[in-house]
């Protein structure tokens, strides 16, 4: 009975979203509130059990009962930094905010430029020479495959799958360099498959969104009619 | 003092993140305690988050706004949220704990999915509007977006699509996104160049 109670509330708290595709309603305002609140208290809960926990109560504490004298300080001082936020309520003294900001901008800042490089570019570049198995995208030899077997498939997803992408990767480059001039021989040639691939992707992209904001719909419904239908047949045929 | 200072310690800390990231003696020896220290700063930025969100819903209740009653929502839901979930941490075999679950399985869980499975009603109903194939890119755009949303549920003679998709998805899809991935990561490392250096200071906020 107790669980059937809960499943009722996600029940109701389904539907009362789905109402707003009638119009604005109390319900629906209900449910976005509850909404709001239950996320920022789980937040809430991540924070502390996830973050303020392991990275600062424990190594606190740990430093304390070891006699680490100089940890439990440099942890105790990165508390008393972060008081430095509350000053945000003070109109006058709002500006020592910016001191634990600063901090927290700069030191993630710096320790991201790296992994920005490897990662975004890097990565992205190396990607686009080989192939995750280590063979050139620029392979004659699959070029030569699809000869000795012509099908449709060898086309395109073996013999022109490395030279397309290699030349997407470049066209799509050059058009959102702006350090050119539009009459460059480069940038006027590369602009209209530029365009072609820019569009082909973002309708790849939206069509892959919006399926799987239909399945996250067929689970809702699949929750309704194959979950919570059956126990409440049950429960009123007795 | 106001401007300058927090300029000089984003240099310092930059500088100290940079380090940390090319030299495995440093990272051996100083990565926890900074990452520790950073994340017992950065955790206060969610009470002033959360204390944001207090005081715009107080400041509702206390001038008797019309729809006070869902600020009143939302201040029970957080507190009761929060408080069941840390006690059922705490108390791993109690009620609290079941609760704490049952919280997250039938409200949160459910209101979530829900919340973005009406999306697709309206970026249907938005791309009605918007897609209209009145060039010939408009259109290369309508097809792609069509044949990977038969795609994803093609079966039987509809198969087609799903090659189709796979293909979408793995070339023209992955050029572009890459392309773009790499523009991103130029702009990044530039903007965090311009952020450590002091010519972008926009994070400190207006004032003196």
């Amino acid at each position: 009975m107790g669980m059937f109670i809960w499943m009722t509330i996600a029940l109701f708290l389904t539907l009362a979203v789905f109402s707003f595709l009638f119009r604005d309603n109390v319900v629906y305002k209900f449910a976005e509130h509850l909404f709001v609140g239950v996320s920022v208290g789980y937040t809430i809960f991540v924070s502390y059990t996830n973050l303020f926990l392991p990275r600062v109560w424990n190594p606190f504490r740990r430093a304390l009962g070891d006699g680490d004298v100089l940890l439990a300080i440099w942890l105790g001082l990165g508390i008393i930094v972060g008081f430095l936020y509350f000053s945000r309520f003070s109109q006058n003294w709002s500006w020592v905010s910016r001191y634990p900001i600063s901090i927290t901008v700069g030191y993630l800042t710096g320790y991201s430029i790296i992994p920005s490089l490897k990662a975004r570019i890097l990565s992205q570049l190396h990607g686009t020479v080989v192939d995750p198995a280590g063979d050139s995208l620029l392979n004659a030899e699959k070029i030569g495959t699809f000869f000795k077997h012509p099908t449709l498939h060898n086309f395109f997803f073996e013999a022109m799958a490395g030279p397309l992408l290699v030349f997407g990767v470049f066209v799509v480059i050059v058009y959102f360099f702006f350090s050119l001039k539009n009459n460059n021989p480069v940038v006027r040639f590369s602009r209209n498959p530029a365009l072609v691939y820019l569009m082909v992707a973002f309708g790849a992209s939206f069509g892959y969104t919006f399926m799987g904001r239909i399945s996250l719909f067929i689970g809702r419904m699949n929750f309704i009619f194959h979950e919570w239908w059956p126990i409440f047949k049950n429960m009123v045929s007795g | 003092m106001k401007r300058q200072l927090p300029v000089i310690i984003t240099f310092i800390f930059a500088v100290i993140g940079i380090l940390l990231q090319i030299s495995p003696i440093m990272q051996d020896r100083f990565i926890d305690p900074i990452n520790s220290w950073i994340a017992s700063i950065s955790s206060f930025a969610v009470i002033i988050g959360l204390a944001s969100l207090v005081r715009h819903h107080a400041t509702k209740i206390r001038r008797k706004h019309k729809d006070q009653f869902f600020s009143f929502v939302t201040f029970t839901a957080l507190v009761v949220m929060a408080t069941v979930s840390i006690a059922g941490y705490y108390n791993p075999n109690s009620l609290w704990k079941d609760f704490a679950d049952n919280l997250y399985r039938h409200i949160m869980v459910p209101l979530n999915a829900t919340m973005f499975a009406l999306l697709a009603f309206y970026i249907s109903s938005a791309a009605y509007r918007a897609f209209r194939a009145r060039t010939w890119l408009a259109g290369t755009l309508l097809v792609s977006g069509f044949i990977v949303m038969l795609g994803r549920v093609a079966f039987g003679p509809l198969m087609i699509f799903g090659e189709v998709t796979n293909w979408l998805m793995l070339i023209p899809n992955t050029a572009a996104m890459r392309g773009i991935m790499i523009g991103v990561g130029l702009g990044m490392v530039a903007t965090a160049i311009k952020i450590m250096l002091g010519i972008e200071r926009s994070y400190l906020g207006g004032g003196e």
